[in-house]
């Protein structure tokens, strides 16, 4: 019986080490990179460690794009989809969890059907769009297609039902107007679903690469992965000790979100999967 | 005089579903009235309609003189407190106090001031900066209480609010408000469907029953004076007795449809015995239930089962036995269910009665239950 | 309320208003004027739910229902955006279908979709029935298995590049241990595809991993002890017990898991640049 149980005990330690290996090594493989020296990356078999890290790698990406005109880019569009998402968010999942009216149906079906619709069939036509209106190679174009999110009203709007009736009326007996109502009773107490919609959003921008790219015909907007994707285009070939370097920069600002946030961010994630 | 008037209300949903239709009825100033009546009577949406919260389909409800028409909630000088205690959750017990002042624009100085009082008189003066979520269930209450009391209304409505309440709160809640509602004089109107909280809280009843009126009037005339089946069934526990007269029962008047008698007056004895001039029923004890101060038999009657409460607790009976019901506490029915030789008879069922709201309420303030200061 | 023509008496003697004032008819023009301020009342009312949910809308109708019907629209053109649109009804379709190039592409597409969407499943349903188990343990390599899923994709089609390279790739190296050659991962045509099939499993297997997790563990235990009692074997309970109660979430995860497999841009983008057959849909559009 004992034999049995370290038999499954070191089974069981032995798997758990695979999987944190096989999840885990990519992103040290990433960091190592991005301090060695271009001869140490050349070498194979491949050195797992680095005497003398090479912090100028760092710097080199940086110079090497505008590095800082992508970061404020990146910051500009996540903060500006973050916020055109509150301004249009909350009031419609307010009208659709608590008012009667007619067409209600016909417009929240609209809705979650364009949860349904990938940005990657309909770039053209708003890039065309754009183009007429010419906003090309300006925030708007990237912040606007994404100024409000069907997933976060249909969210929001079953928190908002979930609210008890009896509250609202509360309120309304203590001569509580409607915004109010929203700001005071309702918004406090879906604090949560409204953090963890902030998050998706920022994580889903912050990430972006496909919408930049497509929207954008030179440097003066695009974003961070972009600028990323482009290291790999300097010179001759790929140098990887430079691409990590900048992967490492771009990978930074989420992954300490995620360390700060991490069982907010899992339950934001789930939440889709559990519905 | 008449704080509140309803004159010829209804409310229906959608086309063929209606909850109330033409009900009248005056709400006296200063009384405690209760609507009380079976789960879906009507009884809740007749509240909300006076708060304003939903809007009558037909007629008019007055206050002070005023049509309440177009009228908003806020603006109606009523408080409310809600079943579920309604309590904004990411607010302390204070902030939900002040939520409603600040709306109003009452000055700080005097907000401050009164919260202190209030806090004082339900006793919550320690909890002020907790959350609603880490009170019990009757501290959220009073928490709800003050909530209202704040805002010094001129009516309270309550819908329910004693009922997520386990027993023993409860009662202690119920004497609270008997007390509060001494003191305040203001009119109280009451929602419930537990008749006991009915009988020793209202000044006055209302029992309805689907959408209509059964019977208004004080706890006593209620009990002794039912005007129809549903109120001599709906008052008291275990329910009246109501027996189909086939015409076969002895000196029953032919008009009456139907016989009711209270349990505490129908009479047990051993099946020999058969007593002259009161009406008696051959049957079988099925269980009978020890209840401390008396005893609930169950007795099978060719009149179908009945209850019958026996005072003495020294003679169990068994098996075959006879019920009798002196003849005066009988009440008829004919075959609409309404009481006949009501008014002949009211005198002297009134005199007969055993308990009134009075009396038990100030023997609640004796015994020393009632809320402290004052 | 007051009555108008008492307030206005005063103004007139003091001559203010010059023309004489006839204070009845006033009064009726004052409540035409109140009947009107409250139909307006009761109209701003009714437009409440309709201002609120506008600005969401109008960003819908913009960049979703009118691209989409634009789309539509121009798949009956013959189009090169500088020509002149010539409708030729369903020729684009026609063309498109006896393309070689296009079927390629489709094919293509349909190898990564259902690579991708197999093989994430399998292994997540592996992965989450290993980890189901509310320890500390599990809960650090949960998290710790979802981490690739909220990183850039296009971090992680370089990380995979450069470990996939066919020289100096960490992979090869590894495998070089096991004694196996070294494989061309991302330079091969036959190997490519599945390459880029493993990264975006590696990338996603976290999140559906997490899924099945709150999936198995909202599955009641009393199924469970029921299934013991009656002496079930692992095999049957996994397949009579654990399978059907998770199927909802397993068909959600399928959709999403089909539906994200087909949006599939970056690493193909960055990785290979549509090269080694690996063409799929979307790359193919934007190109």
């Amino acid at each position: 019986m004992k034999t049995k149980k370290a038999v499954v005990f070191s089974v069981k330690t032995l798997v758990n080490m695979l999987i944190l290996l096989i999840f885990f090594v990519p992103f040290y493989w990433m960091v190592l990179t991005a301090i060695k020296s271009l001869g140490e990356t050349m070498l194979f078999p491949p050195s797992f460690f680095v005497k003398s890290p090479k912090w100028e790698n760092f710097i080199n990406a940086y110079q090497a794009i505008p590095f800082l005109k992508f970061l404020k880019n990146s910051m500009i569009v996540t903060a500006g989809t973050m916020a055109c998402q509150f301004v249009t968010i909350i009031p419609a999942a307010y009208a659709f969890a608590r008012y009667e009216f007619p067409g209600k149906k016909l417009f929240f079906g609209i809705t979650l059907a364009t949860m349904m619709i990938p940005g990657q069939l309909v770039f053209l036509p708003i890039f065309l769009l754009f183009s007429k209106w010419g906003m090309i190679n300006s925030y708007w174009s990237l912040i606007l297609p994404s100024a409000t999110s069907a997933f976060g009203i249909f969210m929001l709007r079953q928190t908002f039902k979930q609210v008890p009736e009896e509250l609202i009326e509360a309120a309304k007996l203590d001569r509580t107007s409607e915004w109010k109502i929203i700001f005071k009773i309702m918004l406090p107490i879906a604090r949560p679903t409204v953090v963890t919609l902030g998050l998706l959003t920022f994580i889903g921008t912050w990430n972006d690469y496909f919408w930049p790219l497509v929207m954008t015909t030179n440097d003066t907007v695009r974003t961070l992965p972009v600028g990323i994707a482009s290291l790999r285009m300097v010179e001759s070939g790929i140098s990887y000790h430079t691409v990590m370097a900048g992967n490492v920069i771009l990978i930074i600002p989420i992954l300490i979100v995620y360390f700060l946030a991490q069982g907010q961010i899992i339950k934001a994630f789930t939440y889709m999967g559990e519905k | 005089m008449n704080k509140i008037k309803l004159v010829d209300v209804k409310k229906s949903y959608e086309k063929d579903n209606t909850v109330i239709e033409n009900l009248n009825l005056n709400i006296e100033e200063g009384s405690f009235t209760v609507l009380l009546g079976p789960s879906g009577c009507g009884k809740s949406t007749t509240l909300r309609m006076i708060a304003g919260l939903e809007k009558e389909s037909g007629g008019e409800i007055i206050m002070d003189g005023n049509s309440m028409k177009g009228v908003e909630p806020g603006e109606r000088d009523i408080a409310m407190v809600f079943q579920n205690y309604a309590l904004y959750p990411t607010m302390t017990v204070r902030e939900n106090i002040e939520f409603g002042l600040k709306n109003n624009r009452v000055p700080k100085e005097e907000r401050r001031k009164q919260i202190k009082e209030i806090g004082e008189v339900v006793g919550l003066t320690e909890y002020m900066k907790r959350r609603p979520q880490s009170l019990s269930g009757g501290q959220r209450q009073r928490v709800a209480l003050a909530r209202a009391m704040v805002k010094n209304p001129s009516v309270f409505l309550m819908d329910e609010p004693l009922s997520n309440l386990d027993a023993k709160l409860r009662s202690q809640l119920r004497t609270e408000l008997i007390e509060l509602h001494h003191r305040l004089k203001t009119t109280f109107i009451y929602v419930t469907h537990d008749q006991v909280e009915a009988m020793s809280m209202g000044t006055d009843i209302v029992l309805l029953n689907e959408g209509k009126i059964m019977q208004k009037g004080s706890p006593l005339e209620i009990y002794n004076n039912p005007a129809n089946v549903f109120t001599a069934q709906f008052i008291g526990t275990p329910p009246m007795n109501i027996l189909k007269n086939d015409g076969k029962l002895l000196k029953v008047p032919k008009e009456a449809a139907y016989i009711g008698f209270r349990p505490e007056h129908g009479i047990l004895q051993k099946s020999d015995f058969w007593m002259d001039g009161e009406l008696s029923l051959r049957g079988k004890v099925v269980t009978h239930e020890m209840l401390g101060s008396e005893v609930l038999y169950k007795v099978e009657t060719d009149y179908g089962r009945i209850n019958v409460k026996a005072f003495d607790l020294g003679t169990q009976f068994e098996g075959d036995v006879v019920v009798c019901i002196p003849q005066e506490k009988l009440y008829y029915f004919n075959d609409k269910e309404e009481r006949i030789a009501y008014a002949e008879e009211k005198e002297k069922k009134s005199l007969a009665g055993v308990r009134s709201s009075k009396i038990t309420r100030s023997s609640q303030q004796e015994a020393g239950i009632c809320m402290t200061r004052v | 309320m007051y009555d108008e023509s008492v307030m206005e008496e005063p103004f007139l003697d003091e001559g203010i208003l010059i023309e004489p004032l006839f204070p009845k008819k006033e009064k009726e023009k004052e409540n035409t004027a109140a009947v009107w301020r409250k139909k307006a009342a009761s109209l701003a009312k009714k437009a409440i739910p309709y201002g609120m949910i506008a600005p969401a809308m109008v960003v819908f109708a913009v960049f979703m229902i009118y691209p989409i019907a634009y789309m539509i629209y121009l798949s009956f053109f013959k189009w090169n955006m500088l020509s002149e649109k010539v409708w030729i009804g369903f020729g684009n379709f026609k063309k498109l279908f006896t393309d070689a190039e296009f079927l390629e592409v489709l094919t293509t597409t349909v190898k990564f979709m259902a690579g991708t969407v197999a093989g994430t499943i399998i292994l997540a349903l592996l992965l989450a029935l290993y980890l189901k188990r509310n320890t500390k343990i599990n809960r650090f390599l949960q998290s710790v298995v979802f981490a690739p899923y909220i990183v850039s994709l296009v971090s992680v089609a370089f990380i995979f590049m450069w470990m996939m390279d066919s020289d100096l790739g960490l992979l090869n190296y590894i495998l070089s241990f096991v004694g196996i050659d070294p494989v061309r991962w991302l330079d091969d045509p036959k190997v490519a595809i599945y390459s880029l099939v493993l990264v975006n499993i590696w990338k996603g297997v976290g999140y559906y991993t997490l899924i099945f997790v709150s999936a198995l563990q909202s599955i009641p235990p009393y199924l469970y002890e029921a299934a013991m009692l009656d002496r079930t074997g692992r095999m049957k309970t996994f397949f009579k017990i654990t399978l059907p109660m998770i199927s909802p979430t397993l068909f959600f995860v399928t959709l999403t898991g089909i539906i994200s497999g087909f949006k599939v841009f970056e690493t193909i983008s960055i990785m290979t640049g549509g090269g080694n057959k690996t063409n799929t849909l979307v790359f193919n559009i934007y190109e």
